[in-house]
């Protein structure tokens, strides 16, 4: 299969070969046309500029956290901003007066072909951006980088302005929209309250209870020091009361009053205090004990009251919690955005008050002294590449139209009439009439033809001395050819 | 063709047929060729053509042609007897000029040197260009046109011995305007006949011109049995390949792969068939 391929490939270079004439004369041809199509170009020059805008603006800073698509001050940014329609215009009325007088088509072709030839270039490193204009008038070129970089300088102050008095608006407002949320939570609170009362007070209910407990035992303590004073051991009752006294408070923390269990504690709580009262009246009338007593009793009343809880109905108490986180997150955000507006207002006295430190020029375009261009010496290498291309690709059409035969195969298969023979043919088996050797004169006369203008024209192109020798008279040589 | 009968020769040219005539002894025509003795005719030495070959590689070819005359002597061998036109007559031509038509001829008769059994008789029959005669150095003497226009040259007046044994040459003969019609000639049948009678080891080979160019060549297809088209390697083309062979086929009888061959001239060592080296 490859070898059917490469048999085919090296049949056609066979054919090719048989019209080397054609080629050569071909790329002789298509190279000097080209040649002297590229020795006649006209210089180019490149005028530049350079800006350097930074990434961080009052804007970056105030939306921190938020997306803001394209980078700011971005090349893309840059190119977006700085290559629209108006600026265009502007710079191509400038150029040309006239052009404002000219119908909208023929203005807007102007500024498209503006818009063509001029190329924003990223710099590799942060923030810088360079743009090119590329002429054949030095002066041009010059002219039109300045007044883009006019334009630049003009359209970015608007813009950095728009920019932060349009993030002040926005932060000023959503302060003001969270504030008054705010202030709509604190009054539902205040109404709830009003409602179903001081819950702030309750609060502080924790650590009275705790007080009050601490009271009961210190009581219970000092009545049952008391007791032992007295003589009379303590009665069994004393400590059911006391452990009693400790469920009903553990089960208050779960259920309510209504709540059974609730409910049979107390009632055994009273027999028992009631047994114990009896019991003491049965000991006598000991003053310190009666104090101690009521001291106790104090103490348990004060700790009824403390562990008293207004029972509210579950969904109510629900709301209460939903109103309190509102009222919290409402608090975090407005934080924030005071914060932020504080941030914004920081880095405005950083980058400066009013606002045009935002970018530096940090290349004034020049006039280009030297020409940027074109590059001759590679265009003329492309033209002996393409000149080449053109002569094979001239021989294989003829070849290919002619049809001339190369291989015994082919001559089989278009007549289908056998082949019985091929005959060698050496270059040195000539029959006398053809002299073979004006034949390798006419190639080496060739060649070296070709060879002597491609040196010519090189050296031309790259020597600035020779060319503009060369240019004075290829003006004059090529007038006709090239107009 | 009314004169026939008049005509001078009976088809006995060369002394063993003469002797077959008298009844003398029957020489085998293959052992001794008859055509040797023509440059002895009349007591007077006849030119001698020289069959000069050009430089070239010679072990290839010679490989190349041995090629080329194996296949016509195949050809001559497994015709059938009845076969309408001699396949011993062969016709070398090309669709145009300069594609090694003469070149060709005279590698064939090169190659015929060391066949012992077979003769060849070479005629130059491209009136415009007689390049056969030119190279062997026959210009200017007797030849083909002279003895179909004059009846009284004999065959062997045109009939010149080589400078290899068994190849004879007929040369061109001067130039004349009736060529085309003195081609069509009975004399020429009787020619024909004549160099195959006696012999059935004797080949014709005509060098004629190109078949776009002459139109004789056309005429000399009907004789041949065999024609062997030159096609040069990058060189001829293909349209002319094709018109050649239309009016071969219209004009000379059907052209099938039994009478037509073509031989591919020209070709590089690299992509010969045949690859010998070139001390072998």
């Amino acid at each position: 299969m490859v070898g059917t391929v490469l048999s085919l490939l090296y049949d056609e270079m066979v054919r090719i070969w048989c019209y080397r004439w054609t080629a050569i004369i071909t790329a002789i041809v298509l190279f000097v046309a080209g040649a002297a199509y590229i020795v006649r170009l006209p210089d180019n020059y490149d005028a530049w500029a350079q800006i350097y805008v930074p990434r961080q603006t009052s804007l970056s800073a105030a939306a921190a956290n938020v997306s803001l698509g394209a980078e700011y001050g971005g090349t893309y940014v840059v190119q977006k901003t700085l290559l629209n329609d108006q600026n265009l215009g502007k710079v191509a009325e400038q150029l040309n007066p006239t052009l404002s007088r000219l119908d909208p088509a023929q203005r807007q072709a102007a500024i498209l072909s503006l818009r063509n030839k001029i190329e924003v270039v990223p710099d590799a490193g942060d923030g810088f951006t360079e743009f090119h204009y590329t002429a054949t008038n030095p002066v041009k070129a010059y002219n039109v980088v300045r007044l883009l970089l006019a334009q630049f300088v003009s359209s970015t102050q608007d813009r950095a302005q728009r920019d932060f008095s349009q993030a002040d608006v926005f932060l000023d407002s959503q302060i003001a929209i969270y504030q008054r949320k705010l202030n709509e939570s604190q009054g539902k609170i205040a109404a709830f309250h009003a409602r179903y009362g001081d819950s702030a007070a309750l609060a502080t209910d924790t650590a009275e209870e705790a007080d009050a407990a601490n009271d009961v035992e210190n009581a219970r303590a000092a009545y049952t020091a008391a007791l032992a004073r007295d003589g009379g051991s303590d009665s069994p009752v004393q400590g059911q009361i006391a452990a009693l006294e400790d469920r009903i408070a553990a089960l208050r923390l779960q259920y309510t009053d209504q709540y059974p269990d609730v409910i049979a504690a107390r009632q055994q709580l009273t027999q028992l205090q009631q047994r114990a009262a009896s019991q003491a009246n049965r000991a006598g009338g000991n003053s310190a004990v009666a104090a101690a007593r009521g001291q106790l009793a104090a103490a348990q009343a004060r700790l009824r009251r403390a562990r008293f809880r207004p029972s509210l109905p579950p969904q109510i108490a629900a709301q209460e919690a939903d109103l309190k986180r509102t009222d919290d997150m409402l608090r975090n955000a407005y934080q924030e955005l005071l914060a932020r507006r504080e941030a914004a207002q920081m880095s405005l006295a950083v980058y400066g008050a009013n606002n045009s430190a935002k970018f530096q020029v940090t290349n004034q375009p020049t006039i280009p002294a030297t020409p940027s261009g074109p590059n001759r010496p590679l265009l003329l290498l492309l033209a002996v590449v393409a000149a080449i291309a053109g002569g094979i690709g001239a021989a294989y059409l003829r070849g290919a139209i002619t049809g001339v035969f190369v291989a015994p195969r082919e001559l089989e298969e278009a007549f289908q009439l056998p082949v019985i023979g091929t005959i060698s043919w050496e270059q040195t088996w000539h029959t006398g009439e053809v002299v073979q050797g004006s034949r390798h004169v006419a190639v080496f006369v060739t060649f070296g033809i070709i060879l002597l203008v491609a040196t010519v024209l090189i050296s031309v192109s790259t020597s600035p001395w020779l060319q503009a020798i060369f240019h004075q008279y290829s003006t004059t040589l090529f007038q006709g050819f090239v107009k | 063709m009314g004169q026939m009968s008049k005509v001078p020769f009976t088809g006995k040219v060369f002394p063993a047929d003469i002797s077959v005539d008298d009844d003398t002894v029957l020489v085998p025509a293959n052992t001794v060729s008859n055509l040797d003795k023509v440059e002895e005719r009349g007591g007077v030495v006849k030119r001698v053509g020289s069959v000069v070959t050009p430089h070239f590689d010679e072990s290839r070819t010679r490989e190349d042609f041995r090629v080329v005359k194996r296949h016509i002597l195949s050809r001559i061998d497994n015709a059938p007897a009845d076969k309408a036109k001699d396949p011993r007559t062969i016709l070398i031509t090309s669709a145009s000029p300069r594609e090694g038509k003469t070149t060709v001829t005279l590698g064939l008769a090169m190659s015929f040197i060391f066949e012992r059994d077979y003769s060849v008789i070479l005629i130059d029959a491209d009136m415009r260009s007689p390049e056969l005669s030119r190279r062997m150095g026959l210009s200017g003497e007797l030849g083909l046109l002279d003895f179909l226009e004059n009846e009284e040259i004999g065959i062997e007046d045109i009939v010149y011995p080589t400078s290899v044994k068994g190849v004879y040459a007929v040369p061109a003969g001067l130039p004349r305007i009736t060529a085309p019609e003195l081609i069509t000639s009975e004399r020429m049948t009787q020619l024909l006949k004549a160099f195959h009678d006696g012999s059935q080891k004797r080949i014709v080979i005509i060098d004629s011109g190109s078949v776009l160019a002459c139109s004789e060549t056309i005429s000399l297809a009907g004789y041949a049995g065999q024609i062997m088209f030159v096609a040069a390697k990058g060189q001829t083309r293909r349209k002319d390949i094709d018109e050649g062979l239309g009016i071969l086929h219209r004009q000379a009888g059907p052209i099938d792969e039994s009478r037509v061959a073509m031989v591919f001239n020209k070709t590089d060592h690299s992509r010969s068939p045949v690859r010998y080296s070139r001390n072998s």
